[in-house]
């Protein structure tokens, strides 16, 4: 049980999660973004629309951000995030057309 | 409720190094911020009641507008036409013929004018104060100077620390989750002084929490929104337009082509019934550029800037530029954007929301400030706990003398800094040529002393000179305009406007309050823990 359990407990990794956080939270956020542009209420042609995206594209990102460190190693959190941003990826590219 | 120890640990890490790091930059942020609240009573409390006409009565605009057209015969670039009875502005019209510079100008100079009681116009060049400019500058940028591009170095830093001040406010919740319910709102002054500031801490942060929230949120999006548009652009818009352009007027009009004030009113009216127009700045006057400003207020609603909602239009074409408020093309978007920005600037409820703001952000300091000592604090009990020693053996690590230090240094040097230097403002306003020129070298010799003062006595000693030098700058504020209304002199005055008032009054208030924390402090330096860094 003891063994388990800390061979499951969350690594620090500060620098590697942070830059994780950082930079793939914020393309997923982006990417989120970019699905409710195009598809979301008034389409992407909206008159300033893209100022509300803007800022939604930040507070997404932190929240993504702040819950980077919840991963056990910043090696999962990288395919976690790799993996859905992939995912938003192909769902924006399949929108936008 | 149950969280994993090792996410809690993980997160109370997170939360001590972001605050570590953000925590100072923050605090000149917080408490400037609370300041700028209250940015016309500012001004109006540093200019002198010979450089203002009164806008108890407004004169007719549209005779005082064309009035100023007539007598100015060289090109006007801004005026600034007031049309609200005891507005915050220093004249019922003002000017400027180069223009005038966003944020803090120390070069500025304008024409104010108004009808005198034969209906003649009397006009005066004035400097206005930058005072409020300052305090604004603190607010933004911390007082960090630079240049990136076309950004301020500061409010990048200080977007930087909102960042991690959203980090710090996420992980420091998750972290207290467990002890929440039992802890909560409990101030427990019997169990030693560190616990007692821990709780103030967690209290003042939980209960502020959603206002703290937007303020890091906002912060983020005011310092990094070029970055993020730019990305848009690249990933999300491609090839379609983000912002309409207007189409740019090629015709070449003259001041005399200028649209009647009621004209203008009437298409504000038609867009928003509701609002007010309390001002109109015209900006860019004879330029392709040009533009007027009309200035909404809708009383106890959410508004866009710090004091209204606004409207830009062509003076001479009269189409909307850009406007704040929901037009028939755009029924939400916009409004919503509004709210965030309200959100930030606290103007949604007129001066009752102004001053929750302003008492929210005090306490925000606060949290800063009592983080770091806790964070000091810590060290030492878990320093004492690895190798325990009789206590008069204990010294202080280089690492906690130095924080504890920069946390007083800083804090507080910034908070002298900029009482003394608006005291000095006031007294040699009318002695100096142009006081402004030595707003922005009065406040850095001041903070830098005070920060170097501090890191050579050390926290302690510099703690309570400082608390005194501000309890004394302040106390000198309202004294001055005191002065200035028993012995009415060519230097100092008492401000015609009541809102001056209230900021002395404020100034008594908080004089008070530092003096009653330099007693603490005094008390805590003699009989406090000696290993302490607040011992002598």
């Amino acid at each position: 049980m003891s063994q388990s359990s800390s061979i499951q407990k969350i690594q620090s990794q500060w620098v590697s999660k942070s830059l994780i956080g950082a930079i793939l939270s914020y393309t997923l956020a982006l990417l989120l973004v970019g699905i409710f542009a195009w598809q979301g209420p008034g389409g992407i042609d909206a008159s300033n629309k893209v100022q509300f995206n803007m800022w939604f594209t930040v507070i997404i990102w932190l929240c993504i951000f702040s819950s980077v460190y919840l991963f056990k190693t910043a090696l999962r959190a990288f395919c976690w995030l790799t993996v859905l941003n992939v995912f938003a990826f192909s769902l924006f590219i399949l929108v936008k057309q | 409720m149950k969280v994993r120890a090792d996410i809690i640990r993980t997160y109370q890490t997170l939360h001590h190094w972001t605050g570590i790091i953000a925590g100072f930059v923050l605090f000149i942020g917080f408490y400037a911020g609370s300041l700028t609240m209250f940015k016309p009573a500012f001004e109006q409390w540093a200019t002198p009641s010979n450089n203002t006409f009164s806008t108890e009565i407004v004169p007719e605009p549209q005779r005082l507008l064309n009035a100023v057209l007539e007598t100015e015969t060289s090109n006007i670039r801004t005026i600034e036409l007031n049309l609200e009875r005891g507005n915050h502005l220093m004249a019922p019209i003002s000017w400027s013929k180069s223009g005038i510079k966003r944020g803090l100008d120390i070069d500025q100079q304008r024409f104010i004018a108004t009808f005198d009681n034969e209906g003649e116009l009397i006009k005066q060049n004035v400097k206005p104060t930058v005072v409020a400019e300052l305090i604004d500058l603190l607010h933004r940028t911390a007082g960090i100077p630079g240049r990136v591009g076309h950004d301020d170095l500061g409010v990048l830093i200080m977007g930087g620390a909102a960042l991690l001040y959203f980090l710090a406010l996420v992980s420091g919740v998750i972290f207290l989750l467990p002890t929440l319910v039992k802890s909560f709102l409990a101030l427990r002054e019997n169990k030693g002084v560190s616990r007692f500031w821990l709780d103030s801490h967690n209290i003042i942060g939980l209960t502020s929490l959603p206002f703290h929230l937007i303020i890091s949120w906002t912060v983020v999006v005011f310092a990094f929104h070029d970055i993020v548009y730019g990305s848009m652009g690249q990933v999300i818009y491609g090839d379609k337009p983000m912002f309409e352009l207007g189409v740019k007027d090629e015709r070449v009009f003259t001041n005399n082509d200028l649209l009647s004030i009621e004209s203008l009113n009437k298409i504000a009216s038609d867009i928003a019934p509701q609002a007010q127009v309390t001002s109109m700045y015209f900006d860019g006057l004879t330029t392709p550029r040009a533009s007027v400003r009309l200035d909404l207020h809708i009383d106890n609603e959410v508004m866009r800037g710090p004091l209204a909602d606004m409207l830009f239009l062509n003076p001479y074409s009269g189409d909307v530029i850009f406007g704040s408020v929901a037009t028939d093309n755009d029924p939400i978007w916009a409004e919503t954007v509004a709210t965030f920005f309200a959100m930030h600037f606290g103007s949604y409820g007129g001066n009752s929301v102004r001053w929750v703001y302003f008492s929210l952000g005090i306490f925000g300091a606060v949290l800063f400030y009592s983080g770091n000592l806790l964070w000091i604090e810590r060290r030492r009990v878990k320093q004492n706990k690895r190798n325990p020693k009789p206590l008069s053996e204990i010294k202080q690590t280089k690492v906690a003398k130095r924080m504890a230090a920069a946390t007083v240094g800083i804090c507080l040097g910034s908070i002298a800094a900029l009482t003394i230097t608006m005291l000095f403002g006031k007294w040699a306003t009318n002695i100096l040529d142009n006081v402004n020129q030595y707003y922005i070298a009065s406040y850095y010799v001041l903070f830098i002393c005070s920060v170097i003062y501090t890191f050579w006595r050390g926290a302690s000693v510099g703690a309570m000179l400082l608390t005194k030098v501000i309890a004394l700058g302040l106390l000198l504020m309202p004294l001055t305009s005191l002065i200035g209304w028993i012995f009415p002199n060519d230097i100092l005055w008492l401000a015609s406007a009541w809102q001056a008032w209230v900021i002395d009054i404020m100034a008594l208030i908080f004089s008070v309050l530092f003096l009653f924390m330099a007693k603490k402090i005094k008390h805590r330096a003699i009989y406090g823990e000696p290993d302490s860094v607040w011992a002598y």
